[in-house]
């Protein structure tokens, strides 16, 4: 087991088990509740891939479909077992990984095995299959009446030209009806497998325990097929429509997202948790509370309390959102554009820069007061392969200079727009 | 952690809450207002105004930068209610000095900042800055605009204005969008000077620190300008009738799923013995995922995604919010009516009555694990009861509630408002 020191009284015990699973513990004696996350690395994204030297197509949202079978496998009543222990039982899809989660106050290693136990094979009746279809369905009705979801829908089919980018996480109601029992069987049997998992667990624990109960878990002495090598294809045409306008019923006021696209060549040539510090460095340098961007757009009044920016970087594409309600539509969108073409072309702020360090360090020691908060940290450094004691380390070690690969992206072909208007009625 | 210390330093009651656990300190400042809801507009502007118009500061890179160099010092300020009061809270958070080498006043700069940002905004001719009131009346205006682009968000809000329209000034929104045409210059500056020595006010620090340092800082920047004066602290009443005709609000928006809102009230008051049987009664009745109606609408009916309860133990308010499709509206009403139904014929499992009961000892073992919950828990007990917040006796409470109890918490519930936002045209209001 390696031990990490996160903080002078922080510590974090990684250790790799047998069957491959890759396991974190964060252990936080004077807490009453523990997290656990499981980490499946099969998210929305993975549509089309080579497994080993076969071409596989799956229709959009089957890793979600799974996610809520999951919880009925092997006829087992999951969030029931759960319920009994006072425990909180959870899962999420998201475009890179499927995350199962539960947090408890007590019991935690029998919880931690019923847990682990569920995923070790799967058995999903039909009878599941359909009833959870049903509640699926209704699940992505609810997006459906959401402008701010149909707005971003239609910025990612902008920028990019491949389903399984653009795609909603869930699918659509006809890809949902197209998904079936043997797809869902196929895609646990490739993507379920411990060298594909991580396991993360915070709070009031033992290591030294955990990791006893998890070597000795039928989870880890199952005989595991061989891992195949799975490779994700993605189509990386590039779209023409920079700029769009659209009216809708439902727009109050108009909404305004402008967008900056990471080049595929970057995704594909640059470690993705250097280009997330790297860009999260020209966010806050460019748009951050305290950047001069904020008091312009504030002194212009152009700044209001639905502003905001949403930097996205998966493993296949990455992007900045920046979003506005506003009525002064010309004047801002005339205003974003120059301060989005002036990344490249002027110089970043580099007293803000060094500033913001302490910043970083301060809000770094802050995350270990909540239990959420350090476990999502850890998730996170895990899943991009990241101790969490380098994470804020090369934050810090980023130099001023090593931004500017990356604010030279801020040019006409990386930017984006979509305005939304309120229809005028006749 | 630690049991509070109380002491009074400058006329300001200061309550200590110590604790080894957490890695920051909290400073919280509480202002508490005459009760009711006059000026409520000019008391939840306020905590922006304050925040965001400091003279030392006047732009957001100045203010911004000087935190950053304070390790990330984050301050903020909100309007929300104790009682029929409204407090406005002005916070500073930051990491302990105990982990930063070479740093030792941060303590005390982040207590002197605080100050600053209550006693000394920008003005003009003894006034907040017309500029200042002009962009609070906009954002509120821009927030409004905003929620009424969620459908989620609006048709919750035209909920609301139902249940509370036969419950005058009980209603407690910030800001009160029907009344921002009261709040002028004036009315604001007023309300500020009000603030500072018309409020009764108390301090609030957590964390891990030195009591005898800490004594000395407020000693020396604690500003002559805040002064306290004995307001009381009074309950909100809510009128409840047992037998009333529920109202019933249908509207039409252009939706895909209809959203339903059930409203009922309870004569259950906050911290009342009752007020444990009550949450564990939410539990059974929505609040988890083997829940009554979760299990009957969602899991065998395959009639919704989303439905919840909600207990607003403050407010003696319980809220089923719904989203189904058009041809299921009256089905999903009838089972969540037929769901109160049946707890209150006491026709719920053992097991069910357990779970939900250990639901609500695991939020509140869970309070030890938030310092800034543990902070508000023992805010409001101050404030309401005026005495300390004890956690372990509320666990014991809870620990106690027996079936019983949950059957008489279901049968004080009296059904309000059913509210439904359905397709068609564009929604009313």
């Amino acid at each position: 087991m390696v031990k990490i020191q996160a903080l002078q009284d922080e510590f974090i015990y990684q250790e790799t088990l047998s069957s491959g699973l890759r396991v974190a513990i964060h252990p936080k004696p004077d807490f009453h509740n523990t997290l656990v996350t499981l980490q499946v690395g099969f998210g929305g994204t993975c549509l089309f891939y080579d497994v080993d030297d076969t071409r596989m197509e799956i229709p959009a949202g089957v890793a979600h479909f799974l996610e809520h079978l999951m919880f009925h496998n092997n006829a087992f009543d999951l969030p029931e077992r759960f319920a009994q222990s006072g425990a909180e039982i959870n899962a999420y899809t998201s475009k890179s990984l499927t995350a199962y989660q539960f947090k408890t106050i007590n019991h935690i290693q029998s919880l931690l095995s019923d847990f682990l136990g569920n995923f070790i094979e799967c058995g999903i009746t039909d009878e599941v299959i359909e009833k959870e279809r049903r509640i699926i369905e209704y699940e992505l009705l609810m997006s459906d009446d959401s402008v701010h979801y149909d707005m971003y829908q239609r910025l990612m089919r902008m920028m990019y030209s491949d389903y399984s980018v653009h795609s909603d996480v869930g699918g659509t109601v006809k890809d949902v009806r197209k998904i079936d029992r043997s797809i869902l069987e196929h895609v646990f049997e490739t993507f379920y497998h411990p060298k594909n998992c991580t396991l993360i667990i915070t709070g009031n624990v033992n290591a030294e325990e955990i990791i006893t109960l998890l070597q000795n878990h039928p989870y880890n002495q199952k005989i595991w097929p061989r891992f195949p090598h799975i490779n994700p294809i993605i189509s990386h045409k590039s779209r023409r429509i920079h700029n769009q306008t659209r009216y809708a019923e439902d727009v109050t006021e108009p909404l305004i997202t402008y967008a900056v696209r990471i080049p595929d060549e970057m995704m594909k040539s640059v470690d993705k948790e250097f280009l997330h510090i790297a860009f999260g460095s020209i966010v806050a340098n460019v748009f951050g509370m305290g950047s001069s961007t904020f008091d312009y757009l504030e002194k212009i009044k152009l700044m209001n309390v639905s502003f905001y920016t949403k930097l996205s970087v998966e493993k296949t594409y990455g992007h900045l959102r920046i979003f506005i309600q506003t009525n002064k539509v010309k004047r801002y969108q005339k205003v974003m554009k120059e301060i989005l073409l002036n990344v490249a072309n002027k110089p970043l702020d580099e007293e803000f820069f060094h500033i913001n360090k302490k910043n970083i360090i301060g809000n770094y020691i802050t995350v270990f007061d909540s239990l959420s908060r350090v476990h999502d940290l850890l998730c996170n450094t895990m899943s991009e392969g990241v101790n969490l004691d380098e994470y804020v380390d090369h934050i810090l070690n980023l130099k001023f200079e090593d931004m500017d690969a990356f604010r030279r992206i801020f040019v006409p072909e990386n930017i984006y727009s979509i305005i939304y208007k309120k229809i005028k009625k006749n | 952690m630690d049991q509070p210390i109380k002491k009074n330093i400058k006329g300001i009651d200061v309550y200590y809450i110590k604790s080894d656990k957490f890695k920051t300190i909290t400073w919280s400042f509480v202002f508490v207002h005459p009760s009711g809801t006059n000026h409520i507009n000019e008391y939840y502007f306020l905590s922006d105004i304050l925040v965001d118009n400091m003279k030392k500061y006047p732009t957001f890179v100045k203010k911004y930068r000087y935190l950053s160099s304070l390790y990330g010092l984050d301050a903020f300020s909100s309007a929300t209610t104790i009682g029929a009061n409204i407090v406005n809270q002005f916070v500073v958070t930051y990491p302990n000095e105990i982990y930063i080498k070479g740093e030792d006043s941060l303590s005390e700069k982040a207590f002197i900042f605080l100050n600053e940002i209550i006693t000394d905004p920008k003005m003009r001719e003894g006034k907040l800055t017309r500029k200042v009131y002009q962009d609070s009346i906009d954002e509120a205006k821009q927030s409004f605009n905003i929620l009424k682009s969620d459908k989620d968000m609006f048709a919750y809000y035209q909920f609301a204005k139902e249940y509370y329209s036969d419950k005058p000034n009980l209603q407690y929104n910030f800001p009160d969008n029907d009344r921002l045409k009261e709040v002028t210059l004036d009315s604001l500056t007023k309300v500020y000077f009000d603030l500072l020595d018309q409020n009764r006010v108390s301090l609030f620090v957590t964390g891990k620190f030195d009591e005898s340092k800490f004594d000395e800082i407020i000693q020396t920047h604690l500003s002559k300008q805040i002064q306290s004066q004995p307001i009381p602290v009074e309950n909100r009443i809510y009128p409840t009738k047992k037998i009333k005709a529920p109202k019933m609000v249908r509207e039409t928006s252009n939706v895909k799923q209809a959203r339903i809102y059930i409203g009922y009230e309870t004569d259950i008051e906050y911290y009342s013995d009752m007020h444990p049987a009550m949450s564990v009664f939410n539990d059974i009745f929505g609040g988890f995922d083997q829940s009554i109606l979760f299990m009957d609408i969602r899991e065998r009916s395959n009639l919704a995604y989303f439905v919840y309860s909600h207990y607003i133990p403050d407010e003696q308010t319980i809220v089923v919010p719904v989203l189904t499709d058009f041809d299921h509206e009256e089905e999903v009403i009838e089972k969540v009516k037929s769901g109160l139904k049946q707890i209150q014929n006491g026709e719920f499992s053992d097991a069910l009555f357990q779970q939900a009961k250990n639901n609500a000892l695991t939020s509140l073992y869970s309070i030890y694990d938030s310092q800034p919950i543990y902070l508000m828990q023992h805010i409001k007990t101050y404030h309401l009861q005026n005495r300390r917040y004890n956690l372990e006796e509320r666990i014991k409470l809870y620990e106690s509630i027996t079936k019983e109890d949950v059957i008489q918490a279901a049968n004080s519930l009296v059904l309000d408002t059913i509210y439904v936002m359905t397709k068609g045209g564009e929604a009313n209001g």
